[in-house]
């Protein structure tokens, strides 16, 4: 990694959540294949997108960032009220509204696949799918 | 005439009061807010957001109604308690002194 660390951090996350993404849609196509594979790299992947975008602050504390297993859903709740979707949604509140509700459900689902997240109240994961048992 | 970004701070503010029912408050930080290299700070305490454990503002982008880069940091009502007993921090920069504390508009 040469330059500046937390652009250098940014650009192999992306990178990085790219090719988890494409792993992803590969094993969802792939026969007989448990959904629990899947599952862990849609989660990797959109931890890694989430990073990759929360670096772009120039003073983010890169070690805190890369770290951490939460924040996915985090940034989908604030990038859903960035000014650019706000735009978008003129004049439709009570549709950006359910749209905001929907997708920090499903981002938090996903955030939840990491078996650090939540393991108290939500100890299935994607990466290790026997806590309970199946 | 432009708008200021006072103003966008304000319709960004009321924006977000009117689709996130959790919102309790939302505070317009003041550093910078006459600099025009700075960009809008929002710190917003949501009730149904998750915990992280610290306070960090997500820059974004600026767009047609609102032309300034916006950042925007999101902390639960505990949090919001833990930083008014001194035990979070604010990001550098960043303080409630003299901040606009932006009510709920009566429709939202």
């Amino acid at each position: 990694m040469t330059g500046d660390r937390r652009s250098q951090f940014a650009a192999a996350y992306f990178d990085q959540a790219w090719s988890d993404w494409q792993t992803y849609v590969y094993l969802t196509r792939a026969a007989g294949l448990p959904r629990c594979h899947s599952l862990h790299y849609l989660q990797m992947a959109c931890e890694k997108l989430g990073k990759a975008y929360r670096l772009r602050n120039g003073a983010a504390d890169v070690d805190a960032i890369v770290t951490r297993h939460a924040g996915f859903a985090q940034f989908v709740n604030e990038f859903l009220r960035s000014p650019s979707v706000v735009d978008d949604y003129a004049g439709q509140s009570a549709r950006h509204k359910a749209v905001c509700k929907t997708s920090f459900a499903l981002a938090r689902e996903i955030e939840k696949l990491a078996p650090a997240i939540d393991r108290m109240h939500s100890p299935e994961n994607a990466e290790y799918p026997w806590e309970r048992g199946n | 005439m432009p708008i200021s970004k006072r103003d966008a701070a304000r319709v960004l503010a009321d924006a977000h009061y009117r689709i996130e029912d959790g919102l309790e408050r939302v505070f317009i930080i003041p550093a910078g807010l006459e600099d025009p290299r700075e960009p809008i700070k929002l710190l917003e305490v949501n009730a149904n957001t998750i915990p992280t454990g610290s306070i960090e503002p997500i820059p974004f982008s600026a767009s047609r109604e609102i032309p300034f880069v916006t950042e925007i940091a999101e902390i639960s009502p505990e949090e919001f308690s833990k930083l008014e007993r001194g035990e979070l921090s604010l990001p550098p920069g960043w303080t409630l002194e003299g901040a606009d504390d932006v009510p709920r508009p009566r429709a939202a």
